[in-house]
């Protein structure tokens, strides 16, 4: 079984590039266009990580992490965050109070974002579905590799 | 800067330090703390309204710099993403570097609209401040006013 990437984001060519590149590696990527689909599809099939933007119509991305953290079947899920609102955001704040793994600012690398990827959840033979238990540790709260540094687009 | 400091301490030590001074004296006395106080509270309050006026960024000029920083990153996002794609060859087939490039240039076309829109929005409040929602100081060379307003 593969793992599970879902993306989420209202940009159709941010997620066409992740998509590619974390598809091309071997995981098995969905996509939401909102945080209300990305809800709609988590509560379907649970994916083994989420990649959210913040900033979404209909259902934002802290909103999206809000109602996952709130159920139990979804509150150990890892996310990490994409967005182009790096510089008002505090990493530790989001690690802290939303469990953020991590922050990856707009414009961001697609390589840096399937190693992020990769240090993040199990390589994509090698799946399981206890997503929680793969879970990895925030370093110091704040995100590392692209993540570091939010404000540095 | 050293005489106001030498100036200030000799009045401290006349206003505070000096139980020698006589009677009569006391006008000298007054008039030396009152100097002291002057001295020293100008500046800090000038210190303070230099400090609130530059950390205290008018709220509509922070959203709009979070606008402006949203629209144009995230077509740059697509842009950065794509080439990196390209450039490592992760595209395997014409079909995939032809979307790519497509992408490129739409999200090229993209950003240059929201400059131009940008520049448009700079251009005509320079044009016309009575259209003043936030007061920045920016001094661009097509526009002579200094208080430019966004």
């Amino acid at each position: 079984m593969s793992v599970k990437i879902l993306l989420c984001d209202d940009e159709v060519h941010i997620v066409r590039a992740a998509e590619f590149k974390l598809a091309r590696a071997g995981y098995d990527v969905r996509c939401a266009a909102d945080g209300q689909e990305a809800w709609e599809i988590i509560q379907q099939d649970p994916p083994d990580l989420l990649i959210t933007d913040l900033q979404m119509p209909r259902l934002g991305g802290l909103q999206l992490i809000e109602r996952l953290r709130q159920r139990p079947d979804t509150n150990g899920l890892p996310v990490i965050v994409l967005t182009a609102k790096g510089f008002e955001l505090k990493p530790q704040e989001l690690a802290e109070r939303w469990g953020v793994l991590a922050v990856v600012g707009k414009p961001f690398s697609p390589r840096e974002l399937l190693h992020l990827v990769e240090s993040s959840v199990p390589p994509p033979a090698a799946a399981t579905t206890a997503a929680a238990g793969a879970m990895p540790t925030v370093v110091g709260g704040a995100p590392a590799g692209p993540a570091a540094n939010p404000t540095a687009h | 800067m050293l005489w106001s400091t030498a100036a200030i301490g000799a009045a401290v030590a006349l206003a505070t330090a000096a139980p020698w001074l006589a009677t009569w004296a006391w006008p000298l006395r007054f008039g030396c703390q009152v100097l002291v106080i002057g001295a020293v509270g100008s500046p800090l309050w000038l210190m303070r309204r230099r400090a609130s006026r530059e950390a205290g960024i008018h709220p509509s000029l922070v959203r709009f710099l979070s606008v402006a920083d949203h629209e144009m990153k995230t077509p740059l996002a697509g842009i950065k993403a794509y080439l990196e794609l390209l450039a490592d060859g992760d595209a395997d087939d014409e079909a995939t570097r032809e979307e790519f490039l497509v992408g490129i240039s739409s999200q090229t076309e993209r950003l240059e609209r929201t400059i131009d829109e940008l520049l448009e929005l700079v251009r005509g409040e320079c044009a016309a401040p009575s259209r003043s929602l936030l007061e920045v100081n920016v001094g661009g060379e097509n526009c002579e006013r200094q208080d430019l307003v966004v």
